[in-house]
């Protein structure tokens, strides 16, 4: 299967898979069909299964490149769509659905019903009974929040497969936005309840909030699966940082430790499943106690906890959105020096990942490093007032469909002169009641004026954002600057490659 | 010539394409379906279908049914001095329907397109093939039956683009496929299913409301005779209130009468955890289509459970609209089939349309996961085919063992959705001696060939020494070997079957020994005296003596029912 990356900048050869259905780069969707089609007759399936997965293969890969190429033609008439002052006709999760056919025979309202409003309804009832449970010994009963959740899925103004599937993608961009008061119980009861954990792919459909939780049950069960002495360990912790009040001083030098382990090994699942205040004011208190006793902390060679490395913003309602490495690519005006260019940094795959000479095992499932520290939950800027919150907020409901249209409108050129550098630029941003935006607040520039400017023009040409959007949100975008390496730098970097790790030819692939 | 047939729970049918349509092929009662029933009767023959079915009440331990949901097991079901295998018993089916094929067209029939559900798994698919050939039916293709279902109705709508979802909900399967059809291209997008919800569910559960509204002894169930007539009683009011508001089901038992009247609203709420059922698949398939529910262009049902006004009721809340069912839901899936059959002898007409399919489960290994520098986290999933790629597929991933010098690789094969492969189904093991050294050095590629038919192969190729080990997932319990179905296709086609052209009477005579078991007083001994008459007249092999009494007596049978259902109706308007 070839790479995602297709470097664009050199000349135009015809894709390979476009040569495969004898097409060019003027195809589109309908005549990459057809050409498959076409081709598809004269095969036999049965007799010649490699020729059909080759051809398979190639129109699967065609597909993409083509929604890639109509998604590419969007952005550049962008800014016409962003003068638009109606409402947004996606529901906010990007799932909707229009009742078609007009009751005729039987008079049953729940045909007509939208199913977006079905589910907003039902996730309101959801959240309202939630709030209920955070008090007192509800609040750990996983059984009561199991029956919450039922309730409403067994209600019989939610048959609509659709309403369904919104109402399940609202309790997961819950969770995904991070901890809040009794997070922890409604994670164990949904995933019993939705089934998360048995069946695999169930999350996929719900784009990023969905692959933080999946990730976040993958780390659950590593955690499950631990020697009993680690476990044991790190559930009474869990258990001490539940409560309000300051731990002791040696029990404390005790349980950081252990503390810092588990935010390394789990910082997903601790990132929806635990107080970030709580994890602070350990911390605060550790470093005191430390200092006091003029002893240097004692944390072995653990690696740096994931939390300080970068930061998140949390939205003022609690819904964390993460901003992407963001492509910025120069599309005209390249010059033949060595000029800057950012590229997208794709995230290593599982099975790169299980071929790392360092670990020679079996290859592993799930987890990718280097996502770590985007994940992290744990952030320090939104003090302890978070912690006694006991209403469930709404969630934002920005999806990162929509997140991904203002990067792409992020139209910025960075002079040469210049040079490499990591830039990464944070705004707040108000909506007004009908969803456009009122007020974009610069609260950490990228030192870089004009990428500043083009993020906040970016952020201001958005479409008016559905209703159910939060009033305020917190975005930022980063990006990568990098001198484009020379042919004599790049042949190098390529031997370099083949000398360091020789296990990495050994990666596994998914053959045709 | 090339049939298609469709071999369902409860009834079967057989279609052939012929001059650019699909046509269905009566039996010998003239009727295009045909109960999936078995019987052994007096004389040791074999009875297959209506005869069977009727026997089922009279004679239950002569008689079976709704065999299709014990293929791919090993479950010997004694009739009479026989005993059979789940695939035997559908190969008496296929025969009977061979045969009924070979009457209707005058040539004779060697290969057959056989459906079984999306979701059957290899051990069933195997079972299903074995039966084909026990049946003397070379069975190259096995068909998925919402695929039959879609194609019966692609083929109508050959130059459109849609795409639909196909619900079918048949006698003992549910499944759910969508479909996309484009440029004559038919192509499977995702399949979901329950292989354990079907209509008799809906019956089963209209029996146990009965036990329980009248508090039935628990021993009435191990009763034969007493279940399969209640059983019937349910399976007709279940039907009745398809189209009538109200129906009853009554049943006398030594000595006393018990009745319970329901109508429609009842019914669906009696079978209210079935009907929840059906939603878990759809949301399924969907997901795994990526598609929205809006997107579809339609919903088309299938199998004889859709016309159930409560079923109908669901699917149309659940999509937000009312589905398609212009073509007969008991029939559609055969018509399927012959398409399928017509595209597979190359019939000119049909040289247009091409299918694919995909794998409607994911299947793969079980992979140990580090935790720390001597913790491991075994048995996890670690799939090598998705669910619902398209097949033919083949795919490799590599493999390290998890120490160095470690003597072999246990590569054990599952099927499923489950992170954890004790969840899964196991299908196989496959042993690999590892030369020994570093376990980084001994990699071991894994590749996983999924056919079009479901079958899987495995190959385990070491990387050191390019030696490689093969497995095709066989050993399933319940599997024949060619050799058994070698043995047992000659067993059967020594039993006495049946005479074709005498089936009519024997149906109806054996519909008149069940309706005397149900009746009582004068009405009942007038019916076995012409049942005697009518008996009297089938031995003088005569033809015209029986025919006219067949003719009379199953005219009176009508009465009867007719009379009956006044009788009752009168104690309903009371």
């Amino acid at each position: 299967m070839s790479e995602q990356e297709t470097e664009h900048d050199s000349a135009t050869e015809v894709p390979n898979f476009l040569v495969r259905l004898g097409l060019d780069e003027s195809a589109d969707a309908r005549t990459i069909r057809r050409a498959y089609a076409r081709l598809l007759k004269q095969i036999d399936q049965e007799s010649q299964a490699d020729v059909f997965q080759d051809l398979r293969a190639a129109y699967e890969v065609a597909l993409q490149w083509a929604d890639h190429q109509v998604w590419l033609a969007q952005q550049t008439t962008a800014e016409q769509a962003a003068k638009q002052l109606a409402p947004a006709q996606d529901a906010p999760l990007a799932v909707s659905d229009e009742a078609a056919a007009p009751l005729t025979l039987e008079q049953d309202p729940a045909l007509a019903a939208d199913p977006d409003l079905l589910s907003w309804e039902a996730f309101e009832r959801f959240t309202a009974a939630a709030s209920m449970l955070t008090q007192g010994r509800m609040l750990r009963d996983q059984s009561l929040w199991q029956d919450a959740i039922t309730r409403e899925l067994d209600d019989e103004r939610l048959v609509n497969v659709t309403a369904r599937t919104i109402f399940e993608a609202r309790v997961v961009h819950l969770l995904s936005g991070g901890w809040q008061l009794g997070h922890d119980t409604l994670f164990a009861a949904a995933c019993t309840v939705f089934g998360w954990a048995t069946e695999r792919r169930r999350l996929a459909q719900f784009g990023y909030a969905g692959s933080v939780v999946n990730r976040a049950i993958d780390e659950r069960h590593m955690f499950e699966v631990q020697p009993d002495g680690e476990r044991e360990m790190h559930q009474k912790i869990l258990g001490r940082l539940t409560r309000t009040d300051p731990p002791d001083a040696d029990q404390l030098r005790r349980d950081m430790f252990y503390l810092e382990q588990m935010l390394a090994r789990f910082p997903t699942l601790m990132g929806l499943t635990v107080d970030p205040a709580r994890v602070e004011q350990w911390r605060a208190m550790h470093k005191l106690v430390e200092k006091k006793q003029g002893k240097p902390v004692q944390i072995d060679d653990l690696p740096e906890p994931v939390l300080e490395q970068s930061s998140s913003s949390k939205l003022p309602v609690g819904l964390i959105i993460m901003g992407l490495l963001m492509l910025v690519r120069l599309l005209s005006g390249l010059s033949s020096d060595p000029a800057p260019s950012a590229r997208r940094i794709e995230p290593r795959i599982a099975e790169q990942i299980a071929a790392d000479p360092s670990f020679g095992k079996p290859v592993r499932l799930g987890m990718d490093p280097d996502y770590a520290p985007l994940l992290t939950a744990l952030e320090k800027k939104e003090g302890a007032g978070q912690a006694a919150r006991n209403v469930m907020p709404t969630p934002s409901g920005l999806t990162k469909s929509q997140l991904d249209e203002i990067g792409a409108r992020i139209d910025y050129k960075r002079p040469a002169s210049a040079g490499p550098a990591k830039l990464r630029a944070e705004f707040d941003v108000q909506l007004s009641l009908s969803g456009a935006v009122a007020k974009i607040t610069r609260i950490q520039g990228s030192g870089d004026a004009g990428f500043d400017e083009a993020v906040e023009d970016a952020i201001g040409k958005s479409k008016p954002f559905p209703p159910a959007t939060a009033r305020k949100l917190r975005l930022y975008y980063t990006a990568e600057y990098k001198r484009r390496p020379n042919k004599a730098e790049r042949r190098a970097e390529i031997n370099a490659a083949r000398d360091e790790a020789p296990a990495r030819t050994a990666a596994p692939e998914a053959a045709q | 010539m090339i049939v298609g047939i469709d071999l369902g729970t409860t009834n079967s049918l057989i279609a052939v394409w012929e001059n650019g349509a699909a046509r269905l092929i009566p039996n010998s009662l003239g009727e295009v379906l045909t109960p999936s029933c078995v019987s052994v009767d007096e004389d040791g023959s074999i009875l297959v279908g209506r005869a069977a079915r009727e026997r089922l009440q009279t004679h239950p331990l002569q008689s079976a049914g709704a065999f299709k949901r014990h293929m791919g097991s090993d479950k010997i079901t004694r009739l009479g001095k026989h005993s059979f295998r789940p695939e035997e018993l559908s190969a008496l089916i296929l025969r009977s329907l061979k045969a009924d094929a070979e009457a209707a067209l005058g040539q004779p029939v060697h290969e057959a397109i056989i459906t079984v559900p999306a979701y059957f798994s290899d051990a069933q698919r195997k079972a299903t093939r074995a039966a084909g050939q026990l049946a003397g039916l070379k069975v190259e293709r096995l068909l998925n039956e919402p695929t039959a279902a879609a194609l019966a109705y692609g083929i109508h709508q050959r130059d459109s683009e849609t795409r639909f979802l196909v619900f079918d909900l048949g006698g003992g399967t549910f499944d759910v496929s969508v479909l996309d059809l484009f440029e004559q291209v038919m192509e499977v997008r995702a399949s979901a299913g329950d292989n354990f919800l079907g209509g008799e569910d809906f019956v089963g559960m209209l029996v146990d409301r009965f036990f329980d509204q009248h508090k039935l002894a628990p021993h009435f169930r191990s009763d034969a005779h007493f279940m399969q007539r209640l059983r019937a009683q349910a399976e007709g009011a279940k039907r009745s209130l398809s189209e009538a508001p109200k129906a009853s089901i009554r049943i006398s038992h030594e000595g006393s009468d018990y009745a319970m009247e329901l109508d429609e609203a009842e019914l669906e709420k009696i079978c209210a955890p079935l009907l929840k059922r059906l939603r878990d698949p759809v949301e399924r398939a969907l997901r795994d289509a990526n598609l929205k529910s809006a997107e579809l262009d339609n919903i088309v049902l299938a199998g004889g459970a859709t016309r159930m006004p409560a079923v109908r009721r669901m699917v149309a809340r659940m999509f937000g609209r009312f589905p398609s069912c212009d073509i007969n839901p008991d029939e559609v899936v055969a018509l399927g089939a012959a398409v399928q059959a017509g595209l597979k002898a190359r019939d000119a007409a049909l040289d247009e349309v091409v299918m694919t399919d995909v794998a409607p489960y994911s299947l793969g290994i079980d992979t140990s996961m580090q935790l720390g520098a001597d913790a491991y986290s075994y048995g996890h999933f670690d799939p090598i085919i998705e669910r619902n790629c398209v097949v033919p597929v083949s795919r490799v991933k590599r493999y390290f063992p998890l120490r160095d010098n470690q003597p072999a690789l246990e590569i054990n094969v599952f099927q499923g959705e489950s992170r954890m492969a004790a969840d899964n189904i196991k299908l196989g093991q496959l042993m690999v001696k590892l030369a020994g050294g570093k376990a980084e050095d001994n990699g071991v590629d894994v590749r996983f060939t999924y056919d079009v038919n479901g079958l899987l192969q495995v190959e385990a190729t070491i990387l050191k020494t390019s030696q490689a080990v093969t497995l095709l997932i066989e050993g399933n319990p319940g599997m024949l070997s060619e050799q058994e179905i070698a043995e047992r296709f000659a067993a059967l086609s020594e039993l006495k079957i049946h005479p074709r052209d005498r089936m009519e009477w024997r149906a109806l005579l054996a519909r008149g020994e069940r309706m005397y078991q149900q009746l009582r007083g004068r009405l009942r001994e007038q019916l076995g005296m012409q049942i005697a008459r009518f008996e009297q007249a089938l031995e003088t092999q005569d033809k015209r003596q029986f025919v006219p009494a067949g003719r009379a007596f199953q005219e009176m049978l009508d009465q009867i029912e007719h009379q009956d259902f006044i009788h009752h109706a009168a104690e309903h308007d009371e």
